[in-house]
């Protein structure tokens, strides 16, 4: 027999390491006999590379060693009882659990931390998203929305003028009705023998209200309660106060000076419906009192329109449809106001969380960006403390070797290896999600006094929050347990034991420092947040407003304080703690006139303006700065009737020159309220410093001052005294000598801007707060990771002490690679930061300036707290006597 | 019988099987599928599509006798079931119908 040219030998070596043995022979054979083949028809070289080729795509699943089918060719292999494997994983877990107590405890912590700010911040976003979802009509109910057009009219407001409902309807067949509400701004005065309250909180609606969203009644017809026009819908509350126990439909109270009868009463309104209301008066009752002309005008924005609409499809076909009517109908007459507008249809589902860009909406409103923010916030937590878990649990890995092969050895598979490490992982989150849950419930109370909500959590009677909270375990469970679960049991009985005590520094090593690096980088986002949010809310609070807010006191005059406004006035300044008053209308931080001026020449102009109606010591009591011309005196008979004192911006829109100063004398006109069709013509006799009337959301406007005393109702005062509650005594006995009947109703001034700023002053607590957790876990996670490095290198530490090394040599060498690690994360977290920090400012006309100091301080914050964390075990380390670290090896 | 789909390849190495009657295996079968489409077909992907047939039961297989030309190892020797053989009937009865659908090309 001729001997055998078989394939290179190492080929046939290869294919044995993976190939199973009961293929080997087969395949190995099949080889051989192609290589002969191939040998004889195409040469030596091409025959050894086709097999080698060959031996390569060996190397699949199908013949490959380890795969399953394989596995379970495999007679020696006999599945263990899973019920008592089970046992024993739940044994050793809490023994581990037990043994390793620090390790347990900072797990713990920052899993039980980071479930409950995520839980919280769930329920937090779950009732947000459930506004207006139980009207039965809910689907197809929309509001519209105006969205100003052209350089004058910018902005989006939620008033829609009084014309719109009916027209669409006559107009559009997909609108199967409309309702509109009128929102009474002013308190009514509410009288049923002799109980006398001022009451907020009504609206003038259609008598379809009820359609439209359900209102459920205690008592009274919903159908006929508001279809005449001397009755009143209200509240189980007030009909309570005025009423107590006995039945209220059917009394006759007196709001203001007319008798109207309670047609109905309705249930406390849902939490979850986006208008707030007390009472409901008949829109008839509105109508009555404004002239039809007005009540068919496009231009008057002040009510909320809502359609329901025949089907949910048609929002968006009509949405584009309502372009042209609008054109057609409303340019006309706002054209000549000098701007326009264009509509959107906005369903009432997305009322709450949608319209936080919106101008002059009474909703309840949420705010759909610091919503989505938050959450993110919450998981950047949750995802902080899985790090913890994973770091901690494969930095111990080496521990465990040789646990893990004495389990290989007795002929644990890695499947079982893999259940053992995600049972630990289970019972670790899952006692964390218990202890979370408690703390929970204890909590909850004070998060719904906080954001004034009333939200529920109780898992064993809400199926859902259950079925969340079992998911959001099982979720966090493979988060941090899955990974270490596969490095664990991939540790080998005898090999790699031997070379991962060689070489400490593990695989894993590289994942864990980027899993550091992506904790600081969360970390130094947050407290970039925080630091931007509270610069940016204290720059609110405390930027200079053009005039001094502090001390200011305001009132509406009724009665006779208001027939007799000068006398009023001189009774008021005889109150020893009052510096100077104004009778006026339009206060900062109040209700501001909108409306407009015309610029007679060169060529005649109507420009968009606030006015203020003031009279001669308005400019002196709020403190305007006069930057030119003078402000209004007495001693120029011509101030009352021809002259304006405008403000910087109102020089620079209305054209009337290079520098306050040219301002001076130029002509000006302005439509005058109290009589149609007349104008008043004047001059502009000063410009003061601009200042801001509204929340420096928004960007000072056009304004106009002058004197026109029918136009004013309200009362400003300047207190010189300290005695604030002295002089508002005071003045509540000036106000009752005039008997007006109605009690003093005052407001101060720094008051009205300190509640703009709510929702920010809210968002910056709660990142605070959150931040704060975000940094404990984190830190508490390297501060496990830092003992364990030093338990690692405790030999080293002692050897290099014994060859000279310093305190601070050794110091310096286990801090610098945390310090490193915290720099990178800088390095990633600035630049997105400073993304997000920029856009959420974009949202303010007037805003702090991002500088490179908050980003510093912000890492800087960082570096400290982890230095201190990382430095008291390295600290212990670099004084320890090396004879106790050497004398064991 | 663990499913009844059978890939393009897996269909060709069956029917080669079929066709070898006596001395299936698979140098064999990857000749003959090469002799019929003048494809290349390599060793490995030959092996795994029997491997597969085996575990849907299309094919059975024993380890035969050993030659010279292998080196002394043994051969394992494919035959077709009558499984096999009734998928194949199908997936041909199944094809015959849509060809009968599909429209002239004028």
């Amino acid at each position: 027999m001729k001997p055998l040219n078989t394939p290179p030998s190492f080929l046939l070596f290869l294919l044995n390491i993976y190939c199973p043995d009961n293929l080997l022979e087969e395949i190995e054979g099949d080889l051989i006999e192609n290589y002969q083949f191939n040998l004889w028809q195409k040469g030596k070289f091409y025959a050894s590379l086709l097999c080698a080729l060959d031996v390569i795509r060996f190397f699949n699943p199908t013949t490959f060693k380890k795969s399953k089918s394989i596995k379970k060719a495999n007679i020696y292999y006999t599945p263990f009882n899973p019920v008592i494997m089970w046992k024993n994983y739940f044994t050793i877990a809490r023994r581990n659990l037990w043994r390793q107590k620090e390790n347990s405890l900072i797990n713990l912590f920052g899993l039980i931390t980071g479930l409950i700010a995520f839980i919280l911040i769930g329920l937090f976003a779950f009732d947000e998203f459930q506004f207006d979802k139980f009207h039965t009509n809910g689907d197809r109910v929309v509001r519209i929305v105006t969205e100003g057009a052209g350089a004058n009219s910018a902005g989006s407001w939620a008033g829609t003028s009084p014309a719109i409902g009916p027209s669409l309807q006559q107009e559009f067949p997909e609108v199967g009705d409309h309702l509109r509400m009128y929102r009474i701004s002013q308190k009514q005065l509410f009288n049923f023998e002799g109980q006398t309250f001022l009451e907020t909180g009504g609206y003038f609606a259609e008598a379809n209200i009820f359609d439209f969203f359900d209102i459920p009644f205690i008592s009274g017809n919903p159908n006929t309660a508001l279809t005449e026009r001397d009755k009143v819908v209200i509240s189980d509350n007030l009909a309570r106060k005025y009423f107590g126990s006995e039945e209220a439909t059917g009394k006759v109270i007196k709001i203001g000076r007319t008798d109207i009868v309670v047609s109905g009463v309705f249930e406390e309104l849902s939490s979850h419906f986006h208008l707030d209301f007390d009472f409901l008066l008949p829109f008839q009752n509105l109508m009555d009192q404004v002239s039809d002309e007005r009540m068919n005008s496009w231009v008057w924005q002040d009510f909320n329109t809502y359609l329901l609409l025949n089907d949910t499809e048609s929002i968006y076909s009509l949405e584009t449809k309502l372009l042209g009517h609008i054109e057609k109908y409303a340019h006309p007459q706002t054209l000549e106001m000098g701007f326009s507008y264009y509509v959107h249809l906005q369903p009432v589902r997305k009322i709450h969380l949608h319209s936080s860009h919106l101008q002059n909406d009474h909703a309840q409103r949420g705010n759909y960006g610091y919503l989505i923010g938050l959450l993110w916030v919450g998981l950047f937590i949750l995802m902080i403390a899985c790090i913890n878990f994973i770091n901690l649990s494969t930095a111990k890995a080496v521990k465990r070797t040789k646990e893990v092969g004495i389990r290989k050895v007795v002929g644990a598979q890695k499947r079982e290896l893999i259940n053992q490490f995600l049972v630990e992982a289970g019972l670790t989150v899952t006692i964390s999600m218990i202890v979370a849950c408690i703390a929970v419930v204890i909590i909850l109370p004070y998060l719904n006094e906080f954001t004034g909500k009333s939200i529920a959590f109780n898992p064993f009677d809400d199926p859902r929050i259950l079925i969340v909270l079992m998911a959001l375990t099982s979720i966090t469970i493979l988060l941090s347990g899955v990974y270490p679960a596969f490095v664990l049991s991939g540790l080998s009985s005898a090999g790699h034991k031997v070379q991962s005590l060689l070489k400490p520094e593990s695989k894993g090593e590289f994942l864990r420092k980027g899993l550091v690096v992506s904790q600081f980088a969360l970390s130094i986002l947050l407290i970039i947040g925080v630091l931007v949010v509270y610069q940016q809310v204290r720059y609110l609070n405390h930027t200079d407003l053009g005039f001094n807010k502090e001390q200011l006191v305001h009132f509406p005059l009724k009665g006779s304080t208001f027939n007799n406004f000068t006398t009023t006035k001189e009774e008021f300044l005889k109150i020893g703690g009052i510096e100077s008053a104004s009778i006026c209308f339009g206060i900062p931080g109040d209700i501001i006139a909108g409306d407009q001026v015309i610029i007679p020449f060169p060529e005649r102009r109507t420009l968009p303006s606030r006015i203020f109606a003031v009279d001669h010591d308005y400019v002196e009591t709020m403190g305007f700065e006069v930057i030119a011309g003078r402000g209004f005196s007495e001693d120029f008979s011509t101030d009352k009737s021809h002259a304006f004192v405008i403000n910087e911006t109102a020089v620079v829109n209305l054209e009337l020159g290079n520098s306050p100063e040219d301002a001076i004398g130029k002509d000006l006109e302005w439509q005058m309220w109290s009589e149609n069709d007349t104008l008043k013509k004047g001059k502009v006799i000063g410009v003061v410093k601009d200042f801001h009337y509204a929340s420096l959301h928004e960007k000072i406007q056009t304004t106009v001052m002058h004197i026109d005393p029918s136009s004013c109702w309200k009362m400003v005062a300047r207190i010189s005294s300290s005695d604030m509650p002295n002089v508002i005594d005071k003045m509540t006995e000036t106000w009752d000598q005039f008997n007006t009947g109605y009690p003093l109703d005052y407001q101060f001034v720094d008051a009205s801007f300190g509640a703009m700023y709510e929702e920010e002053r809210k968002l910056s607590t709660l990142l605070g707060i959150f931040t704060l957790l975000a940094i404990a876990i984190a830190s508490i996670g390297i501060f496990g990771l830092s003992a364990f490095s030093v338990q690692q290198r405790y030999s080293e530490i002692g050897i290099r002490k014994v060859l000279g090394a310093s305190v601070v040599d050794i110091i310096q060498l286990l801090s610098k690679e945390y310090l490193i690690l915290i720099l990178i994360a800088l390095a990633i977290a600035t630049p997105v930061g400073w993304y997000v920090m920029k856009n959420w400012l974009q949202d303010f006309s007037y805003r702090i300036t991002l500088d490179i100091w908050t980003f510093l301080f912000a890492g800087a914050v960082t570096l400290i707290i982890a230095g201190l964390t990382v430095s008291y075990q390295n600290i212990r380390a670099a004084l320890m006597n090396p004879v106790n670290a050497i004398r064991d090896d | 019988m663990k499913g009844t789909h059978l890939g393009e390849f897996e269909e060709l190495v069956l029917l080669a099987t079929g066709i070898l009657t006596d001395e299936a295996y698979a140098v064999k079968i990857a000749e003959e599928i090469h002799s019929h489409t003048n494809r290349t077909v390599s060793l490995s992907p030959v092996h795994s599509a029997l491997y597969r047939l085996e575990k849907k039961g299309f094919v059975k297989s024993e380890l035969g006798g050993a030659t010279n030309v292998r080196g002394g190892r043994r051969k394992r020797i494919y035959t077709m079931t009558s499984d096999g053989r009734e998928m194949l009937d199908r997936i041909r009865f199944i094809r015959n119908n849509l060809w009968n659908l599909l429209p002239e090309i004028s």
